[in-house]
């Protein structure tokens, strides 16, 4: 839960986003992208993975279209993860920027489960 | 108007990755616009090719089910999404692997911009 | 011969919080729909498992989530078929 708690921080303090990101629990690598998708900081096993932020620029955009029908007068979604057996992506946007992070799936933080 | 109509369409065709053109026409085949990429083949963007949706759709509103909305055809390459929006048509063009969901779902995009296609085309018949 | 889907999303359904669940074929073609969902986003949940699928593909496909602070949408591929639940939380 406090995981949630400092992943959403994230949004609420854009300066020093890039330390934070930093600091999750986990972490292995992690990409900050402008409006456009192009790669502002980049670090670990995500340094300079253009074709992973094109990927992840896509699939913003088509999440951007889901259902209206659920989602009546719908805001859009604040958080995008891609959870695999091991590790997980977690894209945020905020201050017209995407952190996408990539961590190691820990005991305490697992994937959804369905 | 057009143009903004295209801009519109070609952003679409960005979106659905597989999808190679949207083509707007009148039920002969009469292209009204046309939004092609590369891939796209041109056999298929003919009046003759387009033209044949008028004559499904009236066979397939003989089943006695109402009336046809749309027609899906997948070929061994290509596969071709029409909406009946009498006057107009509207055909996708599409790889065989394309998601045929997504095109279907593009049609809540287009439909709001045929209003003023649908006058200039019932203007002049 | 829908009446297996249909029973599992009407289990679906009976989960607290869930509000709605829509299932497609490979194509994107809608295989069914309950509670609030259209029938329309199935194309688009393809889509959208397509394009995460691309980010790793040696791994099997991963489980998609999509939140903000009151609903949330879980989306995942299992052979061919992709299903999507929306929550909320």
């Amino acid at each position: 839960m406090e995981d949630k708690a400092r992943k959403r921080g994230l949004g609420l303090n854009p300066l020093s986003a890039i330390a934070q990101m930093d600091r999750i629990p986990g972490q292995v690598g992690y990409l900050l992208l402008n409006e456009e998708g192009a790669v502002i900081s980049s670090a670990g096993e995500l340094e300079n993975d253009e074709k992973s932020a094109d990927i992840i620029m896509g699939l913003i955009m088509l999440a951007s279209q889901i259902d209206s029908e659920a989602y009546p007068n719908y805001e859009g979604f604040k958080k995008l993860s891609i959870n695999y057996e091991g590790h997980s992506y977690v894209v945020c946007l905020s201050n017209r920027k995407i952190h996408i992070v990539k961590k190691l799936n820990s005991v305490d933080s697992v994937a959804v489960s369905v | 108007m057009v143009e903004e109509i295209r801009k519109v369409i070609q952003e679409l065709l960005l979106k659905v990755s597989g999808l190679y053109c949207v083509l707007i026409t009148d039920r002969d085949g009469v292209p009204v616009l046309k939004v092609l990429t590369d891939k796209a083949p041109e056999l298929a963007t003919r009046p003759a090719f387009l033209s044949t949706f008028g004559l499904a759709i009236d066979q397939g509103s003989k089943l006695g089910l109402g009336k046809a909305k749309t027609l899906i055809c997948t070929y061994s390459q290509y596969q071709i999404v029409q909406m009946n929006k009498l006057p107009l048509v509207i055909s996708f063009i599409a790889s065989d692997t394309c998601n045929t969901g997504h095109i279907l779902g593009l049609e809540k995009y287009i439909e709001p911009l045929l209003a003023n296609l649908t006058v200039a085309v019932a203007d002049t018949q | 011969m829908e009446k297996q889907l249909d029973r599992v999303m009407d289990d679906v359904l009976s989960n607290p919080g869930v509000i709605g669940c829509v299932f497609a074929d490979h194509q994107g073609l809608c295989l069914g729909a309950k509670g609030k969902a259209s029938t329309d986003s199935a194309g688009i949940i393809g889509a959208i498992t397509d394009q995460a699928a691309k980010l790793e593909p040696q791994h099997k496909s991963p489980v998609i989530v999509l939140e903000n602070d009151t609903r949330t949408c879980i989306i995942q591929r299992s052979g061919t078929i992709t299903g999507a639940i929306y929550k909320n939380i």
